[in-house]
């Protein structure tokens, strides 16, 4: 189960918020943006359990993080 | 930025093995054609790569879980018309550039070969990066940096180096560097850009992104079946060309290479089992693709594109051939001067990936989409050019596309004259990737 998580940060966290969101395994990506949202990441989980625990117990944790906004990825098309 | 792609290393491989062929070559041009070398070098590695793209789609369709896809689906695809490239149908696009991308411009690189010097001949493919830069700079309006402005004054430094020091090793030797050598080399080149500029105009149809999707590994046979039809294609053209050619009343180059190659044709079986031509079957042509291929196939999601890393490292060809043809066949090249041009083209090197790193763009699409097109819309969406994948989402957004293409004005093409226009999209949100922090 794979999921985008599009954050909105504070000012000037950007590159500690990054470096917290790297540290988690399950985070397989992360990018920082300039747009609506400052930091994209993607995660990987098993199920949804594990999805509330990476939440719960790390991403809600990380200070600097105003809001975020997480997508499930039902379907991928690549060519 | 981490050089993460393992891939990187058959493109460093390829050209490492291209750059062999001038001093393979020139071991032949006494005694054979140079249409002969050319003919047999590319039908039976097209026949060779054909078998093997229908041996791998075979393969994969047993061996592998995913949907399998039927062989005909390969060749349904060649009927459909590319829109990247004029809208012509894909099988003469292939025949195209087999023709004249692959045939032709291999013939005027041995004819420069044969007319000139090993040397002299390395300038050709630095005058067709020079052709490519100002092809993109004068069509596709892409900006010259600093670092394309360097990268362009330091292959002209050294093709400069190259004239001069080839003109005095004629000069030395008494075989004069003739005009029509100088000619053949400049239509290598035209042919060369062609061939680099149409070979990445290849468009999947709608059928075919469908199959990529249920199975990961139709593309490594597509690949090669358009590399052998190009081929086999380009070799059955010529042919006919070759007879009008022995008719025409004027005598040239041409015409002497043809009658020597309708000649040829009654010892081909001692010509065949030359090592120089089976290095040029197997090691410059079917090992080489077919390791480009699995790069481009297997190609990860780094921040630059396959098709740039292959631009990048294309300098390695022509440092090669200069500094082995010294070494290996005694052409005249002072040591001194070979060391001035390998720092210049390893710092091209260096220059160009500045370039390619400075101009690429990543960005992500967000997109709300009308109820009921979810079926429908992402594959039409993926066919557009610079889109590399597209995500079904369920939240805010109802797709993601990812992104990536080398100029805003692509970029600008991509959102407003392909995207924004789609009655089903209701709104577009644009996030550019800044920096990529892991991969």
């Amino acid at each position: 189960m794979r999921a985008i998580i599009l954050c909105k940060l504070g000012i000037s966290v950007i590159s500690k918020v990054i470096d917290e969101l790297k540290e988690i395994p399950q985070i397989t990506k992360v990018m920082s943006l300039t747009g609506d949202f400052d930091v994209l990441a993607e995660i990987e989980v098993e199920s949804s359990e594990e999805l509330f625990d990476i939440f719960a117990n790390k991403i809600d944790l990380i200070d600097g993080i105003i809001s975020s906004n997480t997508h499930l990825i039902m379907k991928a098309w690549e060519k | 930025m981490k050089i993460t792609n393992k891939y990187i290393i058959n493109i460093i491989v390829a050209n490492l093995l291209w750059s062999f062929i001038p001093i393979v070559a020139t071991g032949l041009f006494d005694g054979i054609s140079i249409i002969t070398i050319v003919v047999l070098r590319f039908l039976i590695a097209g026949v060779v790569l054909f078998f093997i793209a229908i041996l791998l789609a075979i393969s994969n369709n047993y061996f592998n879980k995913d949907t399998r896809i039927p062989i005909k689906e390969y060749f349904l695809s060649l009927k459909h018309k590319n829109r990247r490239f004029y809208n012509v149908r894909t099988y003469n696009y292939y025949f195209l550039i087999g023709f004249f991308g692959i045939i032709i411009h291999i013939l005027f690189f041995f004819f420069a070969l044969k007319t000139t010097s090993i040397p002299f001949t390395s300038i050709g493919i630095l005058l067709t990066i020079i052709f490519v830069a100002l092809y993109e700079k004068g069509v596709n309006f892409e900006k010259f940096d600093i670092f394309r402005i360097l990268f362009i004054l330091m292959l002209t430094f050294v093709i400069i180096i190259i004239i001069s020091v080839s003109f005095r090793g004629a000069q030395l030797s008494g075989t004069p560097i003739e005009l029509r050598g100088i000619i053949y080399l400049i239509l290598y080149s035209i042919t060369g850009s062609f061939l680099y500029i149409s070979i990445e105009r290849d468009s999947f149809s709608k059928n075919e992104l469908r199959n990529i999707n249920k199975n990961k590994y139709y593309k490594i046979p597509r690949a090669l079946i358009k590399m052998s039809i190009a081929f086999i294609s380009g070799v059955i053209i010529l042919i006919p060309v070759l007879i009008i050619i022995v008719l025409l009343p004027y005598e040239t180059d041409f015409t002497q290479e043809s009658v020597k190659f309708f000649s040829d044709l009654g010892s081909l079986n001692s010509i065949l089992f030359r090592w120089e031509i089976l290095y040029l079957i197997i090691f410059a042509t079917i090992i080489p693709y077919l390791l480009i291929f699995l790069a481009n196939v297997n190609w990860k999601t780094t921040s630059l594109t396959y098709s740039q890393w292959s631009s990048i490292l294309g300098l390695i060809d022509p440092m090669n051939t200069l500094i082995f043809a010294v070494l290996l066949s005694n052409e005249y090249f002072p040591h001194e001067y070979l060391i001035i041009i390998a720092v210049l083209l390893v710092i091209t090197i260096a220059l160009r990936y500045a370039h390619e790193v400075k101009n690429v763009i990543n960005a992500y699409i967000l997109l709300r989409i009308k109820r009921s097109s979810l079926n429908t819309l992402p594959l039409r969406i993926l066919k557009f050019y610079g889109i590399k994948e597209i995500y079904s989402l369920m939240g805010n957004f109802d797709l993601m596309l990812k992104v990536r293409v080398n100029s805003f004005k692509d970029f600008h093409y991509l959102i407003n004259r392909k995207i924004k226009p789609l009655n089903e999209i209701l709104e577009v949100e644009v996030q550019f990737v800044d920096k990529i922090e892991k991969i």
